[in-house]
């Protein structure tokens, strides 16, 4: 039987989340903003370790002061991408921030970061000793563009291998 | 049917006061002979607050006068009210000669009206169906209403299976596909995912007995066969004897309008945010040039308060007035290339020239450049290297003018960093199609981490390069105006290589 993995898209708003999940699971991508409500739930395939596992996305409404995250959407993960906006600094802040959260719902369960909008390097506006200093305490942390593509494969094989090795 | 008959009156009456909420929807059953039988759901929202058993229905809702859909029924939609509002009316026949009404806000989206109209044509289809297969004669009861505004209602038994309560809604048929076992048992594998967790979560909520008597999931979306992205939320419900129940409700126009809401607010708050960083990073470079500016303005301050000395002999005047003067030329010429950066994005759009007979000549533009600053260079005990590559002559895109300033500011930064004594080469070279100009110098190199963005006028961060990043940002925008480009390079063992390149004119 293919394991599957239940992994949940975390961030701010209009971060990026539901991009990724369109570009992984659809491969397109648009301009537009449409934030998401509630949440989504997307399906694809990956082969990890010479198994067939199924990742079970959730693409789930961004967090800010008018709503706030249901705890409920988080239980169950087996993983977590934790996605933050290269060009708004902040939302780093919150991606740790929901880290922590999650880890007291599900326990350290595998996760990544995701620095998401690496197309639009002009506007960057994290700092690389920063990021630096986060991996040194062991985060995984990967670059992503969903508008070009960038590391987004590469994103989800991450946290999927991480999820299978668990 | 007959399950809907067993569904406690009390659990219906929350769940449609709960559904009539959200859609804004009511109902009136009217008899045969044009009573009104019995009303519920949100009479208010249309006006019909006064509906009462045993009214002539035609009072409370003069559309009912001649109405007469057959034996399939029909729909009114956009009925205006006489409080402006619009209704639409769904028409059921049901037990010979009476009507069910359903009356729906008119207000919500498009997309959910065109799934409506489908669903109601399919729903239409069923109680045919239906009815010719068991001659129905039972009024329709309040299960069934709330079944057609759009919940799906099941009850959860005592072996741990769910059983669908009452007739399930159309839209159940969309997701049935998707999920083919949920209109009978949800905890099926097949589930879809959300409902599947959720589940998990209901199950835990029914088995532990006390507290609240209702667990909603939050909403959720789903992508239904046909491509249209629909809202759901499912709630698990404890009844009063205690029996479980599980509600899965197509969302409405409340849903629709918080999104929009919610929309609306994040968009402005990321247009508010961009905007705060503009002004920010233009404060920045402000404050830097305004300091860049500060240092020659002081330096003539100086100049004339020793002036003002009595004292001073006539050459040791002469030699402060000659200070001051070329503090103030040094001034000029900042204030000169703030106004070229600023204007250039507005000088790029300008007429310059790419036919061959009128371009710049690339080797006597560099030759002036190098004129200009050649006593600066030998002021600073500098050597310079001159190597002109190209033979005859070499037409290039661009205007004289502006060619002249771009290599002079990189002749003049090679000046600024080069170390007392060294060699400031420049070059032009013949690539065939390009020209390349070249200026090193033997300074200590650009630090790396300034490699980057060193051809910008705006860096990000709490640092501004003011005056210095100007220059570089006025080459950078002109050149890539004519179609060029520039670059920097470290040289070995030490030093910098900036280069130009532009197209030959022809
Ligand atoms: N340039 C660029 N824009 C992106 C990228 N990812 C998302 N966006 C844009 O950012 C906005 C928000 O994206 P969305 O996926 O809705 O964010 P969510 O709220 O986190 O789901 C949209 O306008 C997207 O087009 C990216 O990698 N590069
Ligand atoms: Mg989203």
């Amino acid at each position: 039987m293919t394991a599957r993995y239940k992994v949940c898209m975390l961030g701010a708003f209009a971060v990026g989340k539901t991009s990724l999940v369109r570009r992984y699971v659809h491969s397109i991508f648009s301009d537009k903003y449409l934030t998401t409500v509630g949440v989504k739930v997307e399906k694809r395939d990956v082969t990890v370790g010479g198994d067939t596992a199924s990742l079970v996305l959730w693409d789930i409404q961004g967090e800010d002061d008018l709503v706030s995250i249901r705890e409920s959407y988080i239980r169950g993960a087996h993983g977590v991408l934790l996605v933050a906006d290269g060009t708004r600094k902040e939302t780093l802040d919150k991606a740790l921030e929901l880290h922590e959260r999650t880890r007291k719902l599900v326990g350290p369960v595998p996760a990544v970061i995701l620095l998401n909008k690496s197309d639009l390097t002009a506007e960057w506006e994290l700092d690389d000793d920063h990021i630096a200093s986060l991996e040194s305490e062991g985060r995984a942390i990967l670059r992503t563009s969903a508008q070009t593509g960038a590391g987004v494969g590469e994103a989800f094989d991450a946290i999927a291998r991480g999820m299978h090795e668990a | 049917m007959s399950a809907g008959d067993t569904l406690p009156t009390i659990f219906s009456d929350r769940l449609a006061r709960q559904a009539a909420a959200e859609l804004h929807a009511a109902w009136m059953l009217v008899g045969k002979d044009g009573r009104i039988v019995n009303a519920g759901g949100d009479l208010e929202h249309h006006e019909i607050e006064d509906a009462r058993p045993g009214d002539d229905a035609a009072d409370a809702l003069p559309l009912v006068v001649g109405l007469d859909f057959g034996a399939t029924g029909g729909e009114l939609p956009s009925m205006k009210r006489g409080g402006g509002g619009f209704s639409d009316v769904k028409v059921f026949p049901v037990t010979d000669g009476a009507w069910l009404l359903l009356l729906d806000s008119s207000e919500r989206s498009k997309q959910l009206r065109g799934m409506q109209q489908r669903a109601h044509d399919l729903e239409l289809e069923m109680r045919r169906r239906g009815r010719d297969a068991q001659e129905a004669t039972a009024a329709p009861t309040l299960t069934q209403v709330v079944a057609d505004l759009g919940a799906a209602v099941y009850s959860l038994q005592p072996d741990g299976r769910f059983e669908t309560v009452g007739q399930a809604p159309v839209w159940l048929d969309d997701l049935r596909r998707r999920a083919p076992a949920l209109g009978v048992t949800p905890d099926a594998a097949e589930l879809t995912p959300f409902l599947e967790g959720f589940l998990d979560e209901a199950r835990e909520f029914w088995a532990d007995g006390g507290g609240a008597d209702r667990l909603r999931s939050g909403p959720w979306i789903e992508t239904l066969p046909d491509g249209v992205e629909a809202p759901f939320e499912a709630t698990a419900l404890r009844l009063d004897d205690g029996s479980a129940r599980l509600v899965v409700q197509l969302l409405g126009a409340s849903f629709e309008q918080n999104r929009d809401l919610l929309q609306a607010a994040r968009s402005t708050r990321l247009q508010f945010d961009a905007l705060l960083k503009e002004i920010d990073k233009k404060e920045l470079l402000l404050y830097a040039i305004v300091h860049d500016l500060n240092g020659p303005l002081s330096s003539i301050v100086a100049s004339l308060s020793l002036l003002k000395d009595s004292q001073l002999d006539r050459d040791q005047a002469k030699d402060l007035i000659e200070r001051g003067a070329r503090q103030a030329n040094k001034q000029l010429d900042m204030i000169k290339q703030i106004l070229e950066v600023f204007s250039s994005d507005i000088a790029s759009m300008e007429a310059f020239e790419s036919e061959a007979d009128k371009a710049p000549e690339a080797a006597a533009c560099l030759r002036a450049a190098v004129e200009t600053y050649r006593p600066a260079l030998q002021d600073r005990g500098l050597v310079l290297d001159l190597s002109i590559e190209t033979g005859g002559t070499a037409p290039v895109v661009g205007s004289p003018d502006r060619l002249e300033r771009v290599l002079g500011n990189l002749l003049s930064n090679a000046l600024r960093h080069s170390p007392a004594g060294g060699t400031v080469s420049v070059s032009l070279h013949d690539e065939g199609e390009t020209l390349r100009f070249v200026v090193e110098d033997e300074g200590p190199g650009v630090p790396p981490a300034l490699v980057d963005d060193l051809f910008d006028r705006f860096i990000q961060g709490r640092r501004s390069k003011g005056l210095a990043g100007l220059g570089l940002d006025f080459c950078r925008t002109t050149v890539k105006a004519w179609g060029g480009e520039v670059g920097y390079e470290p040289r070995e063992p030490s030093g910098s290589r900036f280069w130009v390149r532009l197209p030959k004119a022809r």
